[in-house]
C-alpha cells in the first residue's frame, strides 16, 4: 500500500508539474495583462506608472523566469496574492475548495449509489417496463444542460413552491436550515450525473449475469436479489469503478455551470471569474487544484478498484 | 465504500449542523442582491463600480455632488468657492497659476471604531494615491492642524470644489503603508483586504461586520456615524449572485428583497414590470451613463468625416429604444445626457436619414458593389466590425439590429465580440477594434473629458499604448475647448468651451451616442426612501434614508 | 483463422442496427433534425420569414401560420432560428467529434502499433490531457488571442473563425478516450495471424494499419464519437452560457438557451424550444450510439 502510494504520488508529482507550466503558458496566451486593469482604474496613471507597475508584477520577464519563480515560492508554500484581490491565493481558495468538495462529495457518493442501485435493478429486471423507465430517466438526465436544468428547479422550487432557497451558501445564522442550501445544487448535479453511471453498471451487471458462477448460483435455487447482490454487484462494480474515476474531472466541470447558477461559493465559479478577471496567480491555483482533486480521485478509485477485485494488485495491476 | 462515506458524512456534518437560526424582526434587515462579485476593497486599488456602490453605505467622502451638479459639504463645514475665500489662485513658481483650497472638517468627525478622524487622515490618503500613479494636476495635500486640509492645485480648475482625496484611516493604515515594500505590496497587506470588517476603515452609516470573499458582505449601523439621520436598517446583506437570470429567480422566490443599480437588465425590469409589480417597485431611473459607439477614426474606410456622418444618419436609435426598451429609456444626443452643465438641446444629433446617408456616401465616392455592398473609392468593400463585450445578450441584439440598418445603406457590419478582458486590452488599448465597438461610459457630473478626447491621449506602440483616446481623435480645437473648459473659472466662457466640445464631437464623431444608461431599482413594496441617484451605483450614498413605509 | 470478407461483417452490423427500434429512431430523428438545418433557407424563403434578419416590430410575436412557433427578442422567426442553431450545433458537434477521433485515432493507433518508448511517451501524454479540468480549459482556449498563435489576421476577422475556434478546442481536448481505444484495438489486432501475414509480405506500416488493422479496430471508435457528438453539444451550451461559445449573429441552440434565460419571466417558450431540441439530439445521439455499440458487438449488451 505504501509503495504504491510513494510510486503513484511521484508520478503524480510530475505531472502536476508538467501541468502547472501548460496552465502557467495557457493563461499566459490570453490577452491583456493585470497591469490593463489597474490602469483602466486610474485615469491619471502615466506610461512610466504603468512600467512601474508591470515590473512590481514581474509581468515584464519571460515566461520561463517567470514560471520559475513562481514554482520557486509555490514549493515554499508561498502560492503569493491574486491580484485582482490582493488576497493570499490560498485564503480565497481553500474555503471554495472545501464548498466544491462537500458540494461534489455529497453529489458524487448520492450519484454513485443511486446509479448503482437504479443500475442493477435495470440490469436485473431486465426488459421490464421498470428496465425502460430507468433508461429513460438514465437518458433524459445526461442529455441535459446542467444550467438549464438548475434554472428550471429554482423556478419549481423556490419561486413556485416556496420549499428551497433559489441560491446561496449553507451558513449558520440564515432563515432555512443549512442543509437546505446544498438540495438544488446537488440534486442538480445528480440528476445530470447518474445516468451514464446507471447505464454502465447495468451493463456490467448484464455481463455478470452471464457469467458461469452466477448461472450455478441460480440453479442452486438462491432468491434472485440474494444473488445479485452476493455475486452480481461485487463483480459488476470492478468496470464500474474505472468508470467513476474518471468521471472525477467530470464532475468538477459540471460543478462549475451549477455553481454559478446557485451562487455556490465553489471552485468552478473562483476559476471562472479569476479567468475572466485576468487574476493570474489565482487562476494557475485554482485550475492545479482542480487537477489535484482529479489526480486525488483516480488514487481512490484506484484503492478501491484494487478492494473490489483481490486479483488486481496495486503494484501496477498485474499480479496473479 | 463504507469508509468513503463515512469520511464524507464527517465533512459534511459541522456545515449541516448550523440548523436554522433566529429571525430578525420583520423588516429590519434587508438583503440586497448584486450581480458582480467584488474584489479588491481597498479605494485605490479599485474603482469597479460594484464596489464605489457597496461601499458608499460605510464610506463618505469630503463632498457630494446632487443631480444638478452641485457640490455640498458631507464632512467639511462650507464648500470652497473664491467668494468665500477657502479657494485661492495663487502664483506657482514657474510662472504659472495654481489654486490653493482649504476644507475645514466639522468637530469630533470619528472612524467607526471611535478613533478620532481627522485632516492627516485626508493627506495620508493622498501619500497613498500618489504611490500608484503621481495625481498630473494635485501637487500637495497638507494637513497643517486636525480640522483643516489644504489641497494645492498645479493649475486652475473648474472642480477645486471636489478636489479631496477620499479619506484613508492613518491610524490603521499608516503603519502598514510605511512597511511596504512597494505599491501592491501594500495592497496585499491592506488592512481593506485583510479584515475589510475592521470597524475603523469606514466612516459612513454602516460598517463592514462580516465579508466573505465572493458571497456576501453584511453591515451593521455605524456606531460614530456623524450624520443626523441614522440608518434605519440594523443590518444589510448583500449577496453577490453574478447571474442576472438566477439573480431574477432569487427575487422573486424572496430570497433576496432588492436588486439595485448592480442588478437586472433593462428588460428583465420592462418584463418584472408587467408581472411582478404587485410585489416590487420596479423603477427604471436614467443616469449620466451613455451607451455609445466608439469609432475608429483612422480605420481606413472611416477617415472621410463624410462617411461617419452617414453610419450616425444610418442608426435608427429611437426605433431601437422604443422597441427593445419600450420607450422607457431616453435616446442621447451626446456623450453627455440632458439635463448636465454642459449639454446644449439646440445642438442635438444627427436624425436618422438612410437616404441622406447613402446621398453622403455616394458624395464621399462610394459605390455599390456586386453584392450590395458599397465600394470605396479605392476599391475597398466597406466591410466593418462592431465589437463588444460577450456574453451580454443586449449587446447582440443591438449589433444585430444596427448590422440590419447599415446593410440597408451597403454597409456590412460583422460582429466581433470578445470577453471584456480581451476587448479592454487588445481590443481597446491596443486599438486593435477594426471599426467600431459598443462600450457604455457613465462620467461624474460636469466631467470634463480631457482623457478622452484630447489629441496627446491617444494609445500608441511608442508610449506603451497608454491613454484614452482609442477612437484617435485629434483635432486642435477640440484639445483647446477641453483645456478651456477644464482650466477656466468662470462660468459663462465654461459653458462656451463645453458648448464647442459637444459640437466639435459631434463633427468629428469620435463616438455616436446611442442611448442614455437606465438603473434598474427593484424593491419590495414596504421599503421607502430610495431616490434616483445621479450616477449608476450611488443609490447607497443615501443609504441612511431609507425605510419601511 | 478465416476471415470473412469485411462487407459481410458490415451487413451484418448494419443488419442488426435495423432491427433496434431505438437506434433506428435516434437516426431518424438525427436526419430529420440535420435536414432541417440544411433547409434552413429552404424554409425561411418558403414561409417568408427570416432568422437572421432581426425585425424589431414584431418581437414576441405569438405563434401563427407565418411564424409556427411565434418570434424571439429581436423579432426573428423562432423556427427558422431553431433550424440555423441547430445546425450550428449539429456541426460543431459533428465536426468536433469527428476531428478528436480522427486526432485520437491516430495516436492511439501509433501508439499501439509502434509500442515501446513512443507507446510510453503517447499514452503519458493522453492521461494528461484526461487530467486536465476541462470546463475552465475550454474558457481560457475560448478567450486565447487567435493572432498570438500565428494565425492569419484576416482569417481571425472572417465570421467563421469563431465557429472554428469551438470545434478545434473540442478536436483538441476531446481525442483521449478515442486513442485509449483504438491503442487497445491496434494492440489486440497487431498479435493476429493475418498482420503477421501481411508484415512478412513486405507490407508498410502505414499499409498494415491503414488496410489490416483499423478497419478492424474501428467500431468501438465510431461508437465513441457518436457519443462524443452528444457531449460536445451539451459542453457547447455550457460555453454560450458562459458568454464564451459561438457568437452572434451566429447562434447555436446553447445560445438561443442562454439568451432566453433571462427573459424567462415574460416568454418562457423561449426557453423551452432549445433545450428541448438538446433534450431530444443528445437522447438521439444515444440511442444511435448504443444501438451502434451492440450492432458491432453483439455478444457484450443483450436488451
Amino acid at each position: 500500500m505504501l509503495r504504491f502510494l510513494i510510486a503513484r504520488g511521484g508520478g503524480a508529482v510530475v505531472v502536476l508539474l508538467a501541468k502547472s507550466f501548460v496552465i502557467f503558458l495557457l493563461i499566459g496566451l490570453m490577452p491583456g495583462d493585470p497591469v490593463d486593469l489597474l490602469m483602466n482604474a486610474n485615469p491619471d496613471a502615466r506610461p512610466e506608472d504603468v512600467e512601474h507597475l508591470r515590473a512590481i508584477y514581474g509581468v515584464d520577464q519571460p515566461v520561463i523566469e517567470r514560471y520559475a519563480r513562481w514554482l520557486g515560492s509555490a514549493l515554499h508554500g508561498d502560492f503569493g496574492y491574486s491580484r485582482g484581490q490582493h488576497r493570499p491565493v490560498l485564503e480565497i481558495v481553500l474555503p471554495a475548495l472545501g464548498n466544491t468538495i462537500l458540494l461534489t462529495g455529497t453529489a458524487f457518493v448520492l450519484s454513485t449509489l443511486i446509479a448503482v442501485a437504479l443500475g442493477t435493478v435495470a440490469g436485473i429486471r431486465r426488459g421490464t417496463p421498470l428496465d425502460r423507465a430507468i433508461n429513460l430517466f438514465a437518458y433524459a438526465g445526461i442529455s441535459l444542460p446542467s444550467f438549464w436544468l438548475g434554472l428550471l428547479l429554482i423556478y419549481l422550487f423556490a419561486v413556485h413552491l416556496g420549499w428551497l432557497p433559489a441560491g446561496g451558501m449553507p451558513r449558520p445564522g440564515q432563515a432555512q436550515p443549512a442543509w437546505a442550501y446544498l438540495v438544488m445544487p446537488v440534486l442538480t448535479l445528480v440528476i445530470v450525473e447518474v445516468g451514464g453511471l446507471a447505464r454502465y453498471t447495468r451493463s456490467a451487471v448484464l455481463d455478470v449475469l452471464g457469467q458461469d458462477h452466477v448461472r450455478t448460483a441460480h440453479a442452486k435455487g438462491l432468491a434472485p436479489m440474494r444473488v445479485a447482490l452476493r455475486h452480481v454487484l461485487r463483480n459488476a462494480l470492478v468496470p464500474v469503478v474505472t468508470v467513476i474515476a474518471l468521471g472525477v474531472g467530470h464532475l468538477f466541470s459540471g460543478a462549475l455551470l451549477v455553481e454559478v447558477v446557485f451562487a455556490y461559493r465553489g471552485m468552478g465559479r473562483l476559476t471562472l471569474e479569476a479567468i475572466m478577471g485576468n487574476d493570474y496567480n489565482l487562476a494557475l491555483v485554482c485550475l492545479l487544484f482542480t487537477t489535484i482533486m482529479i489526480v486525488i480521485g483516480s488514487m481512490l478509485a484506484d484503492i478501491a478498484y484494487a478492494w473490489l477485485d483481490p486479483r488486481i494488485g496495486l503494484e501496477g495491476r498485474t499480479r496473479r | 465504500m463504507m469508509k468513503y462515506l463515512a469520511a464524507t458524512a464527517a465533512v459534511l456534518l459541522p456545515v449541516l449542523a448550523g440548523g436554522p437560526a433566529a429571525q430578525a424582526a420583520p423588516h429590519d434587515a434587508i438583503s440586497i442582491g448584486i450581480a458582480e462579485s467584488i474584489g479588491d476593497m481597498n479605494p485605490y486599488f479599485s474603482n469597479a463600480l460594484v464596489t464605489i456602490h457597496v461601499q458608499a453605505a460605510a464610506r463618505r467622502a469630503m463632498t457630494g455632488i446632487t443631480r444638478d451638479g452641485r457640490v455640498y459639504c458631507r464632512f467639511c463645514t462650507e464648500v470652497p468657492t473664491l467668494a468665500n475665500g477657502r479657494a485661492r489662485i495663487v502664483d506657482l513658481p514657474d510662472g504659472k497659476k495654481g489654486m490653493d483650497v482649504r476644507y475645514t472638517l466639522k468637530p469630533d468627525l470619528k472612524w467607526g471604531d471611535g478613533a478620532p478622524f481627522t485632516a492627516a487622515d485626508f493627506a495620508f490618503a493622498f501619500k497613498v494615491g500618489q504611490s500608484m500613479a503621481p495625481s498630473p494636476t494635485i501637487a500637495a495635500v497638507e494637513a497643517p492642524n486636525p480640522f483643516d486640509v489644504i489641497i494645492h492645485i498645479k493649475t486652475t480648475r473648474y472642480d477645486f470644489d471636489r478636489t479631496a482625496p477620499v479619506a484613508v484611516p492613518e491610524h490603521i493604515e499608516g503603519p502598514i503603508f510605511a512597511a511596504a515594500a512597494n505599491t501592491v505590496d501594500y495592497g496585499n497587506h491592506s488592512e481593506f483586504n485583510r479584515h475589510p470588517e475592521n470597524p475603523g476603515l469606514w466612516n459612513g452609516p454602516y460598517v463592514i461586520t462580516e465579508y466573505r470573499q465572493g458571497e456576501s458582505i453584511t453591515m451593521a449601523p455605524n456606531k460614530y456615524w456623524e450624520g443626523e439621520k441614522k440608518p434605519y436598517f440594523q443590518k444589510i446583506t448583500w449577496r453577490m449572485i453574478e447571474n442576472t437570470a438566477a439573480l431574477q429567480a432569487n427575487l422573486l422566490s424572496g430570497d433576496i428583497d432588492m436588486a439595485g443599480e448592480i442588478g437586472l437588465t433593462v428588460d428583465q425590469a420592462l418584463a418584472m414590470q408587467k408581472t411582478a409589480a404587485g410585489r416590487f417597485d420596479i423603477a427604471i431611473v436614467p443616469t449620466l451613463g451613455v451607451q455609445q459607439l466608439y469609432v475608429k477614426m483612422d480605420h481606413p474606410l472611416l477617415t472621410d468625416p463624410r462617411v461617419r456622418k452617414a453610419i450616425a444618419m444610418s442608426i435608427d436609435r429611437k426605433t431601437i429604444v422604443d422597441r427593445l426598451f419600450e420607450g422607457k429609456v431616453p435616446v442621447a444626443d451626446s456623450f453627455i445626457t440632458a439635463g448636465e452643465f454642459g449639454y446644449d438641446p439646440k445642438l442635438g444629433f444627427w436624425p436618422f436619414d438612410p437616404a441622406g446617408a447613402r446621398a453622403l456616401l455616394a458624395e464621399a465616392g462610394f459605390k455599390p458593389g456586386a453584392d450590395g455592398i458599397l465600394v470605396s473609392p479605392s476599391g475597398e468593400r466597406f466591410s466593418i466590425d462592431v465589437s463588444a463585450a460577450s456574453g451580454n445578450r443586449l449587446y447582440d441584439l443591438q449589433e444585430q439590429v444596427m448590422q440590419s440598418q447599415l446593410k440597408a445603406v451597403g454597409i456590412e457590419l460583422q460582429i466581433k465580440n470578445q470577453p471584456f478582458r480581451v476587448l479592454l486590452a487588445e481590443g481597446l488599448r491596443m486599438r486593435k477594434y477594426n471599426g467600431l465597438a459598443l462600450l457604455s461610459w457613465t462620467p461624474f457630473p460636469d466631467w470634463v473629458p480631457q482623457i478622452r478626447f484630447d489629441s496627446t491621449q491617444i494609445p500608441t506602440e511608442a508610449n506603451g499604448w497608454f491613454g484614452n483616446n482609442v477612437y484617435g481623435v485629434a483635432d486642435p480645437a477640440l484639445d483647446k475647448a477641453l483645456l478651456g473648459a477644464l482650466t477656466s473659472l468662470d462660468p459663462a466662457p465654461r459653458k462656451q468651451y463645453w458648448n464647442d466640445i459637444v459640437r466639435l464631437v459631434k463633427e468629428d464623431l469620435p463616438i455616436i451616442p446611442l442611448y442614455v444608461l437606465t438603473s434598474q431599482i427593484v424593491t419590495p413594496k414596504w421599503m421607502t426612501g430610495i431616490a434616483p441617484p445621479p450616477l449608476p451605483g450611488l443609490s447607497t450614498g443615501w443609504i441612511e434614508e431609507w425605510g419601511v413605509k | 483463422m478465416n476471415m470473412p470478407p469485411p462487407a459481410t461483417v458490415w451487413q451484418l452490423r448494419w443488419r442488426r442496427l435495423r432491427a433496434d427500434r431505438a437506434a433506428m429512431l435516434g437516426a431518424a430523428a438525427l436526419l430529420v433534425l440535420g435536414l432541417g438545418a440544411a433547409g434552413a433557407g429552404v424554409f425561411e424563403s418558403w414561409l417568408g420569414v427570416s432568422g437572421v434578419e432581426t425585425d424589431l416590430f414584431s418581437r414576441f410575436d405569438p405563434p401563427s401560420a407565418a411564424h409556427w412557433l411565434g418570434t424571439d427578442d429581436a423579432g426573428r422567426d423562432v423556427v427558422a432560428r431553431l433550424l440555423r442553431g441547430g445546425g450550428v450545433s449539429l456541426s460543431v458537434g459533428l465536426l468536433g467529434a469527428i476531428s478528436a477521433s480522427v486526432i485520437g485515432t491516430l495516436i492511439g493507433a501509433t501508439a499501439g502499433y509502434v509500442r515501446g518508448w513512443v507507446d510510453a511517451i503517447l499514452m503519458r501524454f493522453t492521461d494528461f490531457v484526461i487530467g486536465l479540468p476541462w470546463l475552465p480549459m475550454l474558457i481560457i482556449l475560448a478567450a486565447l488571442d487567435l493572432t498570438k498563435l500565428g494565425l492569419p489576421a484576416a482569417f481571425v476577422r472572417s465570421g467563421g473563425a469563431n465557429f472554428w475556434r469551438i470545434v478545434a478546442i473540442f478536436a483538441l481536448l476531446g481525442w483521449t478516450g478515442v486513442a485509449r481505444l483504438a491503442r487497445a484495438g491496434t494492440l489486440a489486432l497487431a498479435e493476429q495471424e493475418f498482420v503477421y501475414a501481411a508484415r512478412a509480405q513486405g507490407a508498410s506500416p502505414w499499409r498494415i494499419l491503414s488496410v489490416h488493422i483499423l478497419p478492424n479496430a474501428i467500431s468501438p471508435v465510431i461508437v465513441a464519437t457518436t457519443l462524443a457528438m452528444g457531449r460536445i453539444v451539451l459542453a457547447e451550451s455550457g460555453l454560450s452560457f458562459l458568454g464564451v461559445g459561438i457568437q452572434p449573429p451566429q447562434t447555436s441552440w446553447g445560445g438561443m438557451l442562454n439568451n432566453a434565460l433571462d427573459l424567462i419571466g415574460t416568454a418562457p417558450a423561449l426557453a423551452i424550444y432549445p433545450g428541448v431540441m438538446i433534450l431530444i439530439t443528445v437522447v438521439a445521439i444515444n440511442f444511435l450510439g448504443d444501438g451502434l455499440q451492440s450492432a458491432f458487438d453483439p455478444g457484450h449488451e443483450r436488451r
